[in-house]
């Protein structure tokens, strides 16, 4: 009896992940602790990385089959099919349009210009990716992280380049987090002090009726000429109807709430799921990190490293390019609009409007820039979904 | 995409294809919202001059000696730059309709500070 209580002890030891863990699962589970004190500790976009976090860690613990790829179709597997399917994002969107108000931008339709050049990043960084060796359809989902929106970079990676899916949504929603770090010092360098001072003339009031109509002929419009963005544009034009509307408080609350709380949680889950060793790291289960030659592959063959420089890349050019176009409206405007706003182009609704505001208030403490900021960030939502419309027909 | 295409030519053709389409999309959703709007204020418009009366021709300017309005009441406890900035809001809020404000006073939570704070964070916009 004793020698089989033995055998069994050894057996168990045996099939323990202490014995079978590789080091490459050691490197990234020390990523994940990274991420999740990032997001718990320094507050950098919890909601999101949070999950994606810990998919990452579930995913790299040894033995458990909990990657989003597991072959024996484990409950992280199943709950990818959403990703894959490219069905999570849109419903973001539904619940993203439900807590959206387009009346500045309605009001200000020029904003849909900003929206539209900070786009611009998204295809300069598709030619930079290229450049560095990935395919047009890895450089497709890289490129499109210029757009600063997350549920279209990962339904646009899960079309052309599923097995980027963990680097690029870690990478998306990082710089998500940083946009207070990163747009100022490109505002201030691409613009004066007398532009940045400039205090806009008050929006005009939209009526009910046109934040009825917009949303509708949006989803028409747009799903004509790009028909692959009309699932992101579609859904994000329900939410908005849902909420103009005034007949559908209930769904409206749901959208804006548990429907998108449970998305983001399986969405977050499923995405970090897919950042194992290999795919994040370029480094497999049989590598070690005692030979040269792992460290030489983590560093010239991972993707994660140049996903994170080109990332950078895209989403300074697409602030930059936002900016650019707002200085020439100001200049065809004779002075009238604040080129700060353009850098609210990018879609990371509010806080790159909120940035435009700070560093607005900083030239001029009495200017509020705030809601002339949302046309443009809400115009990027739209703009991003557009263009990954665009790489998708293009590219898939 | 042809599998012959040049990595210049692949980059060139989608920055091109990729930025006039974009442009293309949005400056149409410009002209769209723009038209939208014009046609909902010529309709508000129509229909305001339905509802208001002719106005008479305006007589000799007599103002009648109009009764001073009661003092706002303001609870006891709130400071007066607290009252200047509601005051500000509700006249940004109101587009320059005529709005007096009678009293400003706190209403009674229903919700703790905590807890309105609890749900604005979990509904933040993504």
């Amino acid at each position: 009896m004793f020698e089989v209580f033995t055998e069994t002890i050894q057996s168990l030891v045996q099939e323990s992940g202490f014995l079978n863990v590789s080091h490459g699962q050691v490197v990234m589970l020390l990523i994940s602790f990274v991420l999740l004190y990032l997001a718990i500790g320094k507050g950098f976009e919890p909601l999101l990385l949070v999950p994606i976090a810990f998919g990452m860690l579930l995913a790299n613990l040894p033995l458990a089959g909990l990657s989003a790829h597991d072959p024996n179709g484990g409950l992280i597997s199943m709950l990818y099919k959403g990703v894959e399917y490219g069905i999570y994002p849109p419903l973001i969107f539904l619940g993203i349009g439900a807590m959206t108000d387009f009346g500045p931008l309605i009001a200000n339709p020029k904003s849909f210009i900003l929206g539209a050049a900070a786009q611009i990043g998204i295809f300069i960084t598709f030619f930079g990716a290229l450049l560095l060796g990935f395919t047009p359809q890895e450089a497709g989902s890289i490129g499109i992280i210029g757009g600063a929106d997350g549920p279209t970079a990962l339904y646009t990676t899960a079309i052309l380049a599923s097995h980027l899916l963990g680097s690029i949504a870690v990478a998306a929603y990082s710089y998500m987090a940083l946009v207070p770090i990163i747009q100022p010092p490109i505002m201030k360098l691409l613009t004066t002090k007398k532009e940045r001072a400039v205090v806009m003339e008050q929006l005009r009031p939209v009526s009910k009726l046109e934040k009825i109509i917009f949303p509708i002929g949006v989803t028409v419009i747009v799903s004509f000429i790009v028909p692959s963005a009309a699932s992101l544009v579609g859904m994000l034009m329900l939410g908005n109807l849902l909420k103009e509307s005034g007949v559908c408080e209930r769904l409206c609350k749901t959208a804006q709430n548990e429907l998108m709380n449970i998305v983001t949680i399986l969405l977050g889950l499923s995405v970090g799921a897919t950042a194992t060793a290999e795919s994040f790291l370029g480094i497999g289960a049989e590598d070690s990190l005692f030979q040269a030659s792992t460290w030489v592959k983590m560093f010239t063959e991972n993707p994660t490293l140049k996903i994170i420089i080109l990332g950078l890349i895209a989403f300074a050019l697409g602030t930059a390019f936002g900016v650019l176009f707002g200085k020439i409206m100001y200049w065809l405007s004779k002075g009238k609009v604040n080129p700060l706003i353009g850098s609210a182009g990018v879609s990371a609704v509010p806080m790159a409007a909120r940035v435009s505001q700070r560093v607005g208030q900083e030239a001029n403490p009495g200017n509020f820039l705030l809601m002339h900021a949302m046309g443009p960030n809400v115009a990027g939502v739209i703009g991003s979904a557009v263009a990954a419309g665009v790489l998708i027909a293009v590219l898939g | 995409m042809s599998a012959d295409m040049d990595i210049f030519t692949l980059a060139g053709s989608l920055i091109l294809t990729g930025c006039v389409v974009v442009f293309l999309v949005l400056f149409l959703l410009i002209f769209i919202v723009w038209l939208m709007g014009r046609i909902t204020a010529s309709i508000a418009e129509k229909q305001a001059k339905k509802a208001a009366p002719v106005p008479a021709a305006p007589a000799a300017v007599q103002q009648p000696a109009a009764a001073m309005p009661a003092p706002m009441q303001v609870e006891e406890g709130i400071p007066p730059e607290e009252v200047a900035v509601i005051a500000a809001a509700v006249a940004a809020a109101s587009q320059d309709a005529p709005v007096a404000i009678r009293s400003v006073a706190r209403t009674p939570g229903s919700r703790s500070a905590w807890g309105a704070a609890g749900i604005l964070r979990n509904t933040r916009p993504f």
